[in-house]
């Protein structure tokens, strides 16, 4: 399954809207489709409300996305990050590494990571 | 990586292979590696007649290709290959090996199992703790590639000199997994990143891992007697994977971002001032002996890796069934190899070398009297800053605790340091005088080596917890399934009257006191101190003495022991304090016994109830040391006297205590008889004795004493944070070291963060700084930028003296008062 971007205005910021699923197969369209759209003239945020998982390759591209981004003197956040990417994300270190906004409560104590859809049990 | 196709001119395939397109590899490194659009894949076998590389899509049972690797694919004894256009997240690989299978000559080929590759970086199939694959499927463990960029931002290793290192020996999964423990990822390497506060609260500063390396949980043949439930492999000192971290200790590991998670923790720790040891087992490997599975080394080099009889069977030194063959050149290689993908990938700190006597041993099995791996490691360049530490001894007889090959590098787990501080504190006789020369760093073993090649225990993971050597006579090792014929049997553990849990208040009280015993001489001793996590507040495993075995709440921390025991772990705490902040007991060169700096004291001198008369005699159980301050790391940093008085005696008794050469009074640090907050001081409030030439010491306990400085308190390190119009004051006390440095630099962090343009140092009353008290002038320098100021107000002369030696005068003011 690969990853969707839908652009979007909101309150004179770009919002990127990521859907689908952040791997090795995905990341590098993603990363050529969001790059483009990102200049220094307004914020953008990165919209991961419809990202139910990211893999390590995943993680990458979205920080190389982060930080090219940054690079080119663009403010840019991450937002609405799933619980269950947030508990990967915090485990690796990761979100450590971002400026995220409306940070998600963390959920109660899942016992492991879900797996991946169609992936081992 | 695509878009990287044209960083090489070779980044296309020559031949096709099984659907395919590949083409020559490199030899180097081993295993496999990312290459622009492809993947280097790599594998050394002296005898294989045949290589394939055998490729799964992710979890799947079968293969869905086997390439073989052509004859002109292969350099020396070396297989490589490169494979274009693999998606490296979704597959795994193995190897499948053609050979002879021929025990007397050495080779144990089956071309029936998919093997695992020895330098594997990531290793699948048991992803999560007690889950994934049936370890009797054809390819139990599997290689996955790995992605090993990752952000280390500023991370700096600590480098703490080995000597003033309190080291906390800790089991990753046990650490957290009980539900007292109260963390959102249990029982993994994220859960212990979540306790890392606890341990910058307890004050230790090195971490050392039980084994990470990934290994199979389920590798174990007996059943508990109670549930007839198969027992577990609980303590993983049995190796599948020496380059990959362990999957099933990490929250994300049935994602396969093991590494990362395991990154993320050392980094975190190192943040915190704390370095990590791992516990390496290059002894042994999973593969047990002729009855053993054929998981990695067996199938393609059996004879390289292996120690083997004339006729061909397994040399059993490690008491698993194997033996690993570490002074055969290619195992060497392997080794080393290893060691320097976890300093430089991972940042780790140092190891600890389990049955390290073994590394010493030829290929039949002959110590060597110069074994080269022994000293390869110690001359590594990238191991320099490692600390090495051995397990001295061997399953078979080999016990080198004192004689290890240390080629000035190596340290030891000091097994007579434990075995001599339980026999003092239980009472035995005729122990007084080994006491003292373990206190003193054992000069016995270690002169010439310096205190911290002794790394002192009183426990570790293998063995009795300090709550169960004061509760016990005997182990009790039922639920481990061998009718409690495993396990140690000599303990020199004393119960205090009862076995097991007892009711009556005496009972417990003389158990607290006698756990504060051997804390008291394991922190006042030269030379590395050593904990066993959990100790501090008591963790129990009900009389078990070898829990390898045990997944379950007798191994877990039950956290809520730290509030039950809040005494002892309040003890220990001030303790570790205590030792960081007293140069002098954490000395470089073991003493001489004689007065070299000219202070009127002898370095070290052995007391009994009387002032300078020592009683090593059989019937004694008293020792009491005087360590004088001026002679602190051989004179070059200055700390206050320090006396320590040890009672194993039944009995109480008066002891007159030392007068000093300035007249100076002694003050009461701890006295293991009193109860809290008596038991131990908070750093600053110690109290006069009442008598100041005598001190009633009651039966079976130790005291701390400390010179009184001229202004009538002790002080410890101390910085405090004004800030007033664009100027951050920070005032020092005492001595700036490794160990104090991070107060210093939370003062830095919060300075800087109030935006100010110029930061004084008061350091009138700054005693001493070491090498990392410069890097946090460094740290300071960076925190304030081009535009800031720094400067240093008032040090006594040492301290600039020091301060110019490191030509940081040039870049920091240096300011008379």
């Amino acid at each position: 399954m690969s990853a969707r971007v839908s652009p979007r205005e909101e309150a004179g910021a770009l919002v990127l809207a990521v859907a689908g699923e952040l791997d090795a197969n995905s990341a590098p369209e993603l990363l050529a489709e969001i790059l483009p759209q990102i200049t220094a003239e307004r914020p953008t945020r990165l919209d991961l409300a419809r990202v139910g998982f990211v893999s390590s390759a995943g993680l990458r591209a979205l920080l190389l996305a982060y930080r090219r981004a940054r690079l080119l003197g663009a403010r840019i956040t991450l937002t609405g990050i799933q619980p269950d990417v947030e508990f990967v994300m915090a485990a690796t270190g990761f979100l450590d590494l971002f400026d995220i906004e409306e940070r998600p409560p963390a959920p109660q104590r899942p016992a492991a990571p879900p797996p991946r859809e169609g992936g081992r049990p | 990586m695509s878009d990287r196709v044209q960083d090489r001119i070779d980044a296309y395939p020559t031949h096709r292979i099984g659907g395919y397109g590949v083409r020559a590899g490199r030899p180097f490194p081993y295993g496999a590696t990312l290459v622009p659009g492809g993947v280097n894949f790599s594998v050394y076998s002296s005898s294989a007649t045949a290589m394939r590389l055998v490729l799964f899509r992710r979890g799947a049972e079968e293969p869905m290709a086997e390439l073989e690797f052509p004859p002109e694919f292969r350099i020396g004894s070396v297989h490589s290959m490169v494979v274009f256009g693999l998606d490296h997240e979704e597959i795994e690989y193995g190897f499948r090996a053609f050979g002879p299978y021929d025990p007397v000559r050495g080779h144990r080929f089956d071309s029936g199992r998919v093997l695992l590759d020895p330098y594997a970086r990531l290793v699948s199939g048991r992803d999560r703790w007690r889950g994934g694959l049936d370890p009797s499927a054809a390819y139990p463990y599997r290689a996955r590639l790995m992605l090993d960029d990752f952000d280390w931002g500023g991370d700096r290793p600590p480098r703490i000199p080995a000597e003033d290192l309190v080291v906390y020996e800790l089991h990753v999964r046990g650490y957290t997994r009980h539900p007292s423990a109260g963390v959102r990822a249990p029982g993994t390497f994220a859960g212990l990143r979540e306790k890392i506060p606890y341990l910058r609260d307890l004050g230790i500063n090195c971490v050392e891992l039980l084994p990470v390396f990934e290994f199979d949980e389920y590798d174990n043949v007996h059943h508990s007697p109670g549930t007839g439930e198969p027992l577990h492999n609980y303590w993983g000192y049995n190796t599948v994977g020496f380059f990959a971290p362990k999957a099933g200790y990490a929250a994300t590991g049935a994602l396969g971002m093991q590494a990362d998670e395991l990154k993320t923790l050392v980094k975190a720790l190192h943040a915190a001032g704390i370095e990590v040891i791992l516990d390496v087992v290059f002894n042994h490997t999973a593969e047990g002996d002729e009855r053993g599975p054929t998981i990695s080394f067996r199938g393609l080099d059996n004879k390289t890796y292996y120690m083997l009889t004339p006729e061909g069977r397994y040399y059993n030194f490690s008491g698993t069934g194997n033996t690993v063959n570490c002074n055969h050149p290619t195992v060497r290689d392997f080794v080393v190899t290893c060691l320097r993908h976890w300093v430089a990938e991972y940042h780790i700190d140092g190891f600890r070398f389990d049955l390290a006597a073994i590394l010493g041993r030829a290929e039949d099995g002959t110590p060597l009297p110069n074994p080269p791996l022994l000293e390869q490691l110690a001359h590594d360049p990238v191991l320099r800053d490692c600390k090495l530490i051995a397990e001295a001894w061997d399953a078979a007889g080999l016990y080198e605790v004192g004689s290890f090959p240390d080629y000035g590098r190596w340290a030891e787990w000091n097994g007579k340091f434990r075995d001599t501080v339980r026999r003092f504190i239980k009472g035995d006789p005729g122990v007084t005088g080994e006491l003292a020369t373990r206190i003193a760093g054992s000069p016995d073993l270690y002169l010439g080596r310096g205190c911290a090649a002794s790394v002192n225990f009183v426990t570790s993971h293998d063995g009795f917890t300090l709550n169960d050597l004061v509760s016990y006579n005997d182990k009790h090792n039922h639920a481990n399934g061998e009718d409690n014929a495993d396990g140690e049997r000599d303990n020199a553990s004393w119960n205090c009257g009862v076995e097991g849990p007892a009711a009556a208040a005496d009972v417990r009280r003389l158990r607290l006191s006698q756990m504060k015993n051997a804390l008291v001489l394991l922190l006042t001793s030269q030379g590395v101190p050593m904990l066993l996590a959990g100790d501090e507040f008591g963790r129990t495993q009900q009389g078990n003495n070898n829990a390898y075995c045990q997944d379950n709440e007798i191994s877990w921390t039950d956290w809520r022991l730290a509030e039950e025991n809040a005494e002892l772990l309040r003890f220990t705490r001030h303790l570790i304090a205590f030792r960081h902040a007293h140069p002098v007991l954490r000395g470089t060169d073991h003493p001489s016994g004689a007065d070299t700096a000219g202070s009127g004291l002898p370095d070290v001198s052995w007391h009994g109830s009387r002032a300078w008369r020592q009683d090593f005699a059989a019937d004694s159980r008293l020792l009491a040391v005087l360590w004088c301050g001026r002679h602190a790391r051989g004179g070059r940093a200055r700390d206050r006297h320090v006396y320590v008085l040890a009672n194993a005696h039944w009995e109480g008794h008066d002891i007159e205590l030392p007068e000093l050469p300035g007249g100076q009074r002694w003050r009461l640090v701890a006295d293991t008889a009193e109860l809290p907050p008596h038991d131990i001081a908070e750093p600053g409030r110690e109290r006069l004795p009442p008598d100041p030439r005598r001190y009633r010491v009651r039966p079976r306990s130790a005291v701390i004493f400390i010179e009184e400085t001229e202004k009538g308190q002790t002080a410890m390190f101390n910085a405090s944070l004004t800030i007033s119009s664009g100027t951050a004051l920070i005032e020092l006390t005492g001595e700036l070291d490794a160990s104090t440095a991070p107060a210093f630099h939370e003062k830095i962090e919060d300075a800087v963060g109030s935006g100010v343009a110029r930061l004084e140092l008061l350091a009138g009353k700054l005693s001493y700084i070491s090498s990392a008290g410069l890097r946090s002038l460094l740290f300071a320098q960076q925190k304030m930028g081009e535009g800031g100021t720094i400067a240093l107000i008032g040090a006594p002369g040492t301290v600039v003296h020091t301060i110019r030696m490191a030509g940081l005068d040039r870049s920091i003011q240096v300011v008379d008062a």
